[in-house]
């Protein structure tokens, strides 16, 4: 048991302040994990009712981060407790990325239409999802992300790499 | 530049590129797939390609909620003209958690802001007598602020879902309901030490706890704190309050927190608000502690 704070309670911000100050960005990766605007904003209530659980033992520091971690695990919890879309492992020759590699132009010229993009990011399995949106979405190094999903810092590095894999693939 | 193509197993390539895009390959790694990339116009290009997609991810613009999405959840229960409808559907919610274990949600109106009358509480266990607790006696002296708590069967009490037993030794032996404070009071023991668990149903306020200690209680906030002679933790499970209180020196923080740690979790009430448009019942858990519209 780790003691969190006494009365420090003013370093502690609202659930206003969460909302007023970072939904925008909340929304933002919610709506990436989930591809819809209906997902999206069942993923935040269940975000900020976590938020407001946990205010009372939130240590300062990256708010962001912290928001980016729940969100991400709401989602997964979710995709679990739904069975929705199976994880679905890449076959073994995946990683081989030179073969077929789609060149960077091309990619560009493919992909330019940011809903196009999106629809590509919604199509990957879950967990490389999850592992993309915080890391290109939300901008967050490998450890924090290992760290946020509780797998180790080379299973981040695959999953990222499965999942922009994909992504080339599904926007060739 | 020559070098072994052994030194970089082509299966590992494609995420060395990757993670030298991002940043996070350590400096041997990153001298090897450099060396790799300078002599190999295949690898430029994969690289280029790989940036081209993360490039693409990275760029995708920020999404704005629908308009008045915050507003509705920020927006206090009594304001609303939908209160009837939130009333509702809290009690759809709470009627999931009733069957986890809840006696008194069945009749509250609204998820509630709780802050537990600790001492209430505590005095309340004080008078509990030990030998008579198993009977369903109550405490011995009647005490106003403690509550009308009435004695609920044992085979009631398991209709309900109170556990009957907590941390694999303390055995529930009674238990009380109260109406008018909206609690359930139920007594465990081990044969020696008498513990009491008081559910209410509702969300804490935790900043509106005093004299104790907010700690992280495997991820969850608790709140701890002694009182006279009663070690006394705050837990919240779902929309479900737990006060728990035992003689601080017959229970050990250790066993308090396992005490804490055995209690059952209700349904997220979220996960039933999910059937319909739940913004106003997550702002009726939320609103409560808000002074505005």
């Amino acid at each position: 048991m780790v003691i969190v704070s006494g009365d420090g309670s003013a370093q502690i911000p609202s659930w206003e302040d969460v909302a007023r100050d970072h939904g925008r960005f909340l929304y933002t990766v919610a709506y990436r994990l989930t591809g819809n605007h209906d997902d999206s904003q069942d993923l935040v209530q269940e975000v900020l009712l976590r938020v407001r659980r946990g205010l009372a033992t939130y240590q300062p520091g990256s708010m962001e981060g912290w928001l980016s971690r729940i969100t991400t695990n709401a989602f997964l919890d979710d995709v679990r407790r739904k069975k929705r879309r199976p994880v679905e492992a890449l076959p073994d020759d995946a990683e081989r990325v030179l073969p077929g590699a789609l060149p960077a132009d091309e990619a560009l010229d493919a992909a330019n239409l940011p809903d196009h993009v999106q629809d590509a990011v919604r199509a990957l399995a879950p967990d490389y999802r999850a592992a993309v949106v915080l890391c290109d979405v939300v901008g967050m190094p490998y450890d924090e992300i290992a760290a946020s999903l509780g797998v180790p810092i080379g299973t981040v590095r695959s999953r990222i790499h499965r999942g922009r894999s994909q992504l080339r693939k599904a926007l060739a | 530049m020559s070098h072994d193509t052994a030194d970089v197993p082509p299966d590992d390539l494609g995420e060395l590129l990757s993670a030298l895009l991002d940043g996070e390959l350590t400096p041997d790694e990153e001298t090897r797939v450099e060396r790799f990339i300078a002599d190999s116009p295949a690898v430029q290009e994969e690289l280029a390609a790989v940036a081209a997609v993360r490039s693409l991810v990275r760029d995708l613009p920020a999404v704005d909620p629908p308009f008045g999405f915050y507003e509705r959840m920020l927006r206090p229960a009594g304001s609303a003209r939908g209160r009837r409808h939130t009333g509702i559907k809290v009690i759809s919610a709470v009627a999931v958690a009733a069957a986890a274990f809840v006696l008194v949600i069945g009749v509250t109106p609204v998820a509630d802001s709780v802050v537990p009358p600790v001492a209430a509480f505590a005095d309340r266990h004080v008078q509990m007598d030990p030998t008579t607790a198993a009977s369903g006696a109550g405490p011995q002296t009647a005490d106003p602020a403690s509550g009308d708590f009435t004695p609920v069967p044992a085979d009631e009490l398991d209709d309900m879902g109170a556990p009957a037993e907590l941390a694999g030794q303390f055995h529930r032996v009674s238990g009380y309901q109260s109406g008018g404070t909206r609690t359930v009071h139920l007594v465990y023991s081990d044969g020696h030490v008498m513990v009491s668990v008081y559910e209410q149903a509702g969300l804490v306020s935790w900043d509106r706890l005093s004299g104790g200690t907010m700690v992280d209680l495997d991820g969850e906030p608790a709140w701890t704190s002694e009182r006279d002679q009663e070690a006394v933790m705050v837990v919240e499970r779902g929309p479900v309050v737990y006060t728990v209180i035992a003689q601080k020196s017959s229970a050990s923080q250790d066993e308090m927190t396992a005490l804490a740690g055995a209690l059952p979790t209700a349904e997220d009430p979220s996960l039933v608000d999910r059937a319909g448009n739940g913004c106003r019942s997550v702002a009726t858990q939320f609103s409560l502690g808000l002074s505005g519209s």
